[in-house]
Parts: C-alpha cells; structure tokens; sequence
C-alpha cells in the first residue's frame, strides 16, 4: 500500500469519526423506532369493509358461474352413472315396479342377466356419450340423454321375453367384462393408429426431404420423430439427425446428438453404436 | 423522555429488571446500543430502521440464550452484524429485479452537515459510506468495526463469528480494495483535516 493510500484511510477514519451520530441524533432516532415498534397495528375500518366487499362478490361470482355449469355436471354425473354396473340393479327394480310386477321371482336372474347383456352395450355407448360430453360440442344436453337413453328404454320396449333361455349372471360379467374390454381397446387403439399414421407421414417426409435435397424438411420431421413415439422410432430419429449434422460437417452438433441419444433410456445398443460411429468419423 | 444513557451495557439489565419500567428502561438502552452498532455497520440508509427493529427483535428472542461468554456489546454486535448481512442478500435478490427510485439520494448525512456545517465534510462522509458500500459485507464489516470503531481483532472475530486469521485477512483485502477506491475520488484528494 502506498503512502498516498495511507493517507486516505486515514483521511477516511477522521472522516468517520467527526460524522458519528451525536447522542441527541441517536435518541431521537431510537425513539421512532421504539414508537414503531410499540405502536397497535392499524385496523382501517374501510379497507376491512372493501375487503370483505371483494370476498362477498368474488364468492357471489363463483357461485353464479358454477350455477351456470350445474346442468352441464349433472348431465356428465348421470352418463357416469349409466356407465357403471351398480346402476343395473337399480333400473331392475325400477323395471320390476314400473311394470306392475309381471315377472315372476324365478325369471329375475333371467331378466337380470338379458339386462346385464343390454347394459353393456349401453355401458359402451354412454362411455362414448362420456367422451363427447367431455369434448366441446354443440350438441344439447337433451340430444345427448335420447343418446344415452335407449339401452334401458330399449328393453322396455321390446319386452325381453322370460321364458327365453338367458345367460347366467356369471356369463352376463364376463360378458359386461368382454365387452367394455373391446371399448377400452377400441378407445385406445385409436390414438394409436393416429400416432403411427402421423408417423409413417413424417418418415414419408423425411425420405422426400432427403430425396429432394430438402434437408431443412428432412430436418424437421426427424426433429418431431425424436420426440414423439417408441423408444425405437426416437432412437432412429436421432441416429438421422446425427447423420445429417455429420454430413452438414456439424460435428459439435453430432457428437452431442451422439451422446444424447446414447443417454436414451431402451435404445437399441445397436442404433447408438451407429450413431456414436458416425459421430467420431465426422469430419468438418 | 428516553432515559439517560447510562454506562456501557455489559450485563443484560433484563434479568436485573424489577419491575415493568426497569423492562421498558433496559429496552430501550438495548435499543439504543442495537441503533448504533446496526448504523455503524450498515450506514445510514433509508431502511436502517427496518433493520434496528428486526435486530432488536431478534435479540430480545434470543437473549435467554446469551451465556456471557463474551462482552454484551460483542453480542449485540453479532446479532447486528448477521441482521444486517440477511438483509443485505436479500437486497441483493430484490435489486435483481427491481431498483429503487431514490437509490442516489438514500445516504442521511445531514445530521453530520447540522452539526460540523461543513459541507466537504459532508461530501467526504457520503462518498466513505458509497466506498464501503461497494465492499462486501463480511470485508465492510471487518474494516468498519477494526479500523473505524477501533475494536480489537479479538472482539471483531466474535462478532463475525470467524477466526482472527480470516479476519486479518479479509481487513487487509478490505483496506486495499477502499484504498483503491479512495483514490480515484477527488474529495480525498486533499489533505484538509475535517
């Protein structure tokens, strides 16, 4: 340290000392503090009347607005309802009240079993009713109970005969089983053919970008492939992607393209190996 | 009227208090202590009061714990010194984001200019407390309490709660780094004694 430095420390300290508070500066100070600190906390009265304001109509808001929705909910509770297995034995009962007891106590399992068979059609089509519930859809609620509707109404009408040889209980589960397993698959097996169409476009796209010299386009589908799919389909998407940097002489790119696919949980040891190779032989 | 200042608070008056005006008096003398320590180390700034009342809450939480194993002031003194250090990074986050309208104009050194009326004095005052400012907090507080308030390296190392080698070491890199800065400023360009 030089001596000028020297001397402005210190400069600095004489500075520090002749501006130290005086004892009146301090007390007057400490005895704001100590008013602040002792001071009641303040209850402005009409801040406390807005604020309960805003919590009234915020509440009167929500409560119009789900209000507004209750038919909509309804709707979606009673298509559940329809759907599930407890509301069988219910409509039974109904059936057997509404009308006027015609069946006879031996032919209940029967008609609870041809009931069972109905309901798991109607079970089918009121989980799709569910579905489209779900979606946005100009459909009123009425149109959407007449579609709900007919599978108790159904039976109603056409009279299932009692005498007819009907399918045991047990046979009418596995059945009720059966058949909401095929929905399940069919519900699934949708998207699934949606995402294996979408992706057969996007390889369609890449061989035309790579035919065409198209590269960008080639680009963005291996892109979208890369995030989309199997593991196998994202594995091979960025072995293209690899590839195509390596050939750009982009080898930064590759070899960290390289590594990340390598990073990839399931895959295939021999697609990373091809992708790791292409990268270490990358020339820029 | 706030009491007299009495001699300095070595013992805390609290377990000594008989009744409720001898609580209210030993209060406001553990306030009065706590101002000056907590302006001493953080300066005058607009929100020194904020931090005297979050130091004095913080030592009247706190002070069934005290063991006297060090000066009372000493204690104080680290309770100031990590109340200020808190606030500080606190600070620090708030001006990531958002900057005060009057940052320039914060320092109160009228007081100082009331009582000296010397203006250069003054000058001289707002540009030491801008200077420490940009130190960092442990290296302002080792350089204020050591070199400015005259406490010995010991008393500095139980404030700080480090050992004295670091504190000798952050002082000398402390001294170095306010040396540097005194000397591009023009008001410690000449000798005038204050």
């Amino acid at each position: 340290m030089t001596a000028d430095q020297r001397r402005r420390l210190e400069l600095a300290a004489r500075v520090w000392a002749a501006t130290k508070p005086t004892d009146d500066a301090i007390d007057r100070d400490v005895m704001r503090v100590a008013r602040r600190i002792r001071a009641p906390k303040r209850r402005d009265p009409f801040r406390r009347f807005i604020a309960f304001l805003i919590a009234i109509v915020s509440f009167g808001s929500a409560l119009a607005f789900a209000a507004t929705r209750l038919p909509a909910v309804t709707e979606l509770i009673a298509s559940v309802d329809n759907a599930e297995p407890p509301v069988l034995q219910r409509s039974v009962g109904r059936r057997r009240g509404s009308d006027g007891r015609a069946a006879s106590e031996a032919a209940t399992p029967a008609l609870a079993g041809a009931q069972s068979a109905t309901d798991t059609a109607a079970a089918a089509e009121s989980s799709h009713v569910h579905r489209t519930a779900a979606q946005p859809s100009a459909a009123p609620a009425s149109v959407r109970r007449q579609r709900a509707a007919p599978s108790s109404q159904g039976l109603r009408e056409h009279h299932v005969p009692v005498h007819e040889p009907a399918l045991s209980s047990d046979q009418a589960r596995a059945a009720a089983a059966a058949a909401a397993g095929d929905a399940e698959k069919a519900k699934s097996a949708k998207p699934a053919a949606d995402a294996e169409l979408e992706q057969s476009r996007l390889w369609r796209q890449v061989s035309e970008g790579l035919a065409g010299g198209n590269t960008a386009l080639a680009t963005v589908a291996l892109q979208k492939l890369a995030f989309s799919g199997s593991d196998k389909t994202r594995a091979k998407a960025r072995l293209g992607l690899v590839q195509l940097a390596v050939s750009d002489g982009d080898c930064a790119v590759a070899r960290r393209l390289a590594v990340g696919l390598a990073e990839l949980p399931g895959a295939d040891p021999g697609v990373v190996v091809r992708a790791l190779d292409a990268a270490r032989r990358c020339k820029p | 009227m706030l009491p007299p200042i009495s001699k300095p608070l070595d013992v805390p008056l609290f377990t000594r208090a008989a009744d409720e005006s001898e609580v209210c008096a030993a209060s406001t003398e553990l306030l009065r202590l706590l101002y000056r320590q907590v302006r001493t180390l953080a300066g005058p700034r607009p929100d020194l009061d904020d931090l005297v009342q979050a130091a004095a809450e913080r030592a009247l939480k706190a002070l069934p714990t005290f063991e006297r194993r060090s000066a009372f002031s000493t204690w104080t003194y680290g309770i100031a010194y990590r109340t200020v250090l808190d606030h500080d990074r606190w600070l620090s986050r708030f001006r990531r984001r958002f900057s005060f309208a009057e940052d320039a104009d914060g320092l109160d050194v009228a007081s100082a200019s009331d009582v000296e009326h010397d203006a250069m004095l003054a000058v001289r005052a707002r540009r030491l407390h801008v200077a420490l400012e940009t130190l960092p907090p442990a290296k302002r507080a080792v350089i204020v309490l050591h070199d400015l308030e005259g406490l010995a390296l010991k008393e500095v190392a139980a404030v700080v709660s480090a050992n004295e080698r670091t504190v000798r070491s952050r002082l000398i890199d402390a001294r170095k780094k306010l040396a540097s800065i005194l000397t591009n400023d023009p008001a410690f360009d000449s000798e005038g004694t204050p």
